[in-house]
């Protein structure tokens, strides 16, 4: 489990973050939703250990994060980014097993390579394993560095959870894409496993999401399952834009659509 | 486009042949020619054997203190370049980086001139030990400052815009060039004369002692450069993502400058400047390959000692007797390459690379 214990953040004289508290617990799939600017990519970077210059706490299982935690926390938490900047030519496996650097000192053993071929085989790019990385499609790409944050944390640890955060993963992918990969992340956050993705789309977020946390300019408004937190009422704080939930018979949740 | 079949172990014993047959080659060729026969004698004593094959003994001496010294020197300073290229590369992520642009090599060839012009007599007269050291020394902490200016200036944010840095480098190059210049003209003659040479780079002064200095600067360097090159891949992904890998960037940054300055200022103040080949031969080994770290140090290890040996071939042969600086052959055939490489990679329908 995952504290976020009154954190604030600024830049200057400009405040990011002020005050937020949340929580995130395993088995769960939690997002953060907000406005652009609303400090959500912030929050993912003080909880995954980059941005050091916060008040108050990031506390993991019962443990305040500390700046020198780097390499421990690499073993049982792993981020993947929006767009990678790597431009270099690699074979697809060789990204991949990157993931598992944190738990080998030289030279991966045959375990480390057993677990770059599971995670190739779950994100079914395993065919792809020769290719060097930048004649990839974008949305391969994408497939690869998830393989690769996935094998860093393949194993949950003896003690403890183990961490996923995805930063807006999903900007630039197309639908089945989308949907495939939500539903990936939604089956890994099993027990002693939390997932937190920063997210754009609120219908994916009321498919997907078993809690959202929802950023305005730095602060909570709220925290709870999607049906609680994406109503047009709090749409309307966030957005500054009028939007109905409507229902399908055939679809067991909400469509949220703007209204103007 | 798939990568090479070639595993990196094919790829080392390759190299590894193509280097034992240029090093026999180039033993062979110069002003005086070295039969094979005399080669193979002359290793043959000078690893402890007697035979009773008579050796002409200005042949042999021309072997061993001559060509022979040469021969190691500049495969390990070749060596020395290329995995200072792969190492810089690797830190700026971006394939066109080389030590000679981003200042380390002419910072070094300044602080080799400053002690050269000034400081060499004076030193010398305090303790002699201190005398030999102090070239080295001093290329190396001028290689450092230069270096140091070009990474800090050219980075914001902890990205590296590659047109800043190359004009990052190029003033840097030109303020050490500019002092190199001034210690030149204030030089009495004789010294200006082999600051010049040196700018050029050449080999014709090669011998035992800068021979050890040398290779053991460039061995420490290297196996400490295998130590990072985990490190070094995550860094490809970016600054955060090798964050999120447990790799303490800061640190590895500076460390992996100390090393590259170690390697490239060492070679430099014995050798002089020698530019490209720490930008050719892992883009070589890139395309043969893979821009994994670990191959890249190794088969830079190699296919630099190769590819210096047969520059420094090319420029004692092709104006035999007399011989051509290496810095002009290197400079020759290394600069097309780079444009080459700058063209294609900024290309229209080429993304991201640029701003790496």
């Amino acid at each position: 489990m995952l504290e976020v214990n009154r954190v604030g953040y600024q830049i200057g004289s400009h405040k990011i973050l002020e005050d937020v508290s949340a929580s995130f617990l395993p088995g769960k799939l939690s997002m953060i939703i907000g406005p652009n600017g609303s400090g959500k990519s912030s929050l993912l970077k003080i909880m995954s250990n980059e941005i050091h210059a916060y008040t108050g706490s990031i506390v993991y299982e019962g443990k305040e994060l500390a700046i020198k935690d780097t390499v421990r926390l690499a073993k049982i938490r792993a981020v993947l980014s929006q767009h990678s900047e790597l431009s270099f030519p690699l074979s697809v496996e060789e990204v991949v097993l990157m993931g598992r650097y944190p738990h080998f000192t030289f030279k991966p053993d045959a375990h480390d390579l057993l677990i770059v071929k599971q995670v190739m085989d779950k994100m079914e790019i395993r065919h792809l394993s020769e290719r060097n990385y930048l004649t990839l499609s974008g949305g391969e790409k994408q497939k690869t560095h998830f393989a690769r944050v996935l094998a860093q944390i393949w194993e949950v640890p003896e003690k403890g959870c183990r961490y996923l955060f995805l930063d807006e993963p999903i900007a630039f992918m197309d639908l089945n894409f989308q949907h495939e990969f939500l539903r990936i992340a939604r089956s890994f956050a099993g027990s002693n496993t939390v997932v937190v993705a920063v997210i754009h789309d609120l219908n994916l977020a009321i498919q997907y999401a078993d809690t959202v946390l929802a950023l305005n300019k730095g602060r909570v408004i709220v925290q709870g399952p999607p049906e609680e937190v994406i109503t047009p009422v709090i749409i309307k704080e966030m957005y500054q834009i009028e939007s109905k939930l409507l229902r399908h018979m055939d679809v067991p949740f909400s469509i949220l659509v703007a209204n103007r | 486009m798939q990568t090479s079949r070639l595993t990196f172990t094919a790829i080392y014993i390759v190299l590894g042949i193509v280097l034992l047959a240029t090093v026999v080659l180039s033993i062979h060729a110069g002003a005086v020619d070295v039969s094979y026969r005399e080669i193979f004698l002359s290793f043959y004593k000078a690893l402890g054997f007697h035979s009773s094959a008579k050796l002409d003994p200005v042949q042999e001496g021309l072997f061993m203190q001559i060509r022979l010294p040469r021969i190691l020197l500049c495969m390990i300073v070749g060596a020395g370049l290329s995995v200072s290229g792969a190492l810089m590369q690797a830190l700026f992520r971006n394939p066109i980086v080389e030590p000679g642009l981003i200042g380390t090599s002419s910072g070094a060839a300044f602080g080799a001139a400053l002690v050269f012009v000034v400081g060499k007599s004076f030193v010398s007269q305090l303790s002699p030990l201190l005398g030999t050291l102090i070239l080295p020394a001093s290329a190396f902490v001028f290689g450092l400052i230069a270096t140091l200016f070009v990474y800090k200036l050219s980075s914001s944010f902890g990205k590296v815009s590659v047109a800043t840095m190359i004009l990052v480098g190029i003033a840097i190059n030109a303020i050490a060039a500019g002092g190199t210049g001034f210690l030149s003209y204030i030089a009495r003659d004789p010294q200006a004369r082999s600051i010049t040479f040196w700018s050029l780079g050449t080999f014709s002064g090669a011998d035992w002692p800068s021979v050890y200095l040398v290779f053991t600067a460039t061995l420490i360097s290297v196996l400490a450069a295998l130590r990072y090159s985990k490190a070094l891949n995550a860094l490809l992904l970016g600054e955060e993502e090798a964050g999120y890998l447990g790799v303490d960037t800061e640190k590895l940054k500076i460390r992996i400058i100390v090393l590259n300055t170690l390697m490239v200022a060492i070679g430099t103040s014995v050798v002089g400047v020698i530019g490209f080949v720490g930008l050719i031969v892992p883009h070589l080994l890139r395309m043969v390959k893979s821009s994994d770290n670990r191959f890249l140090i190794i088969g830079s290890s190699l296919l630099g000692a190769i590819i210096m040996n047969a520059a420094d071939m090319v420029s004692r042969v092709l104006l035999a007797p007399a011989e051509l600086p290496i810095g002009i052959v290197t400079a020759m055939v290394g600069a097309p390459v780079f444009l080459y490489i700058l063209r294609r990679q900024s290309g229209p329908d080429k993304k991201g690379g640029f701003y790496a």
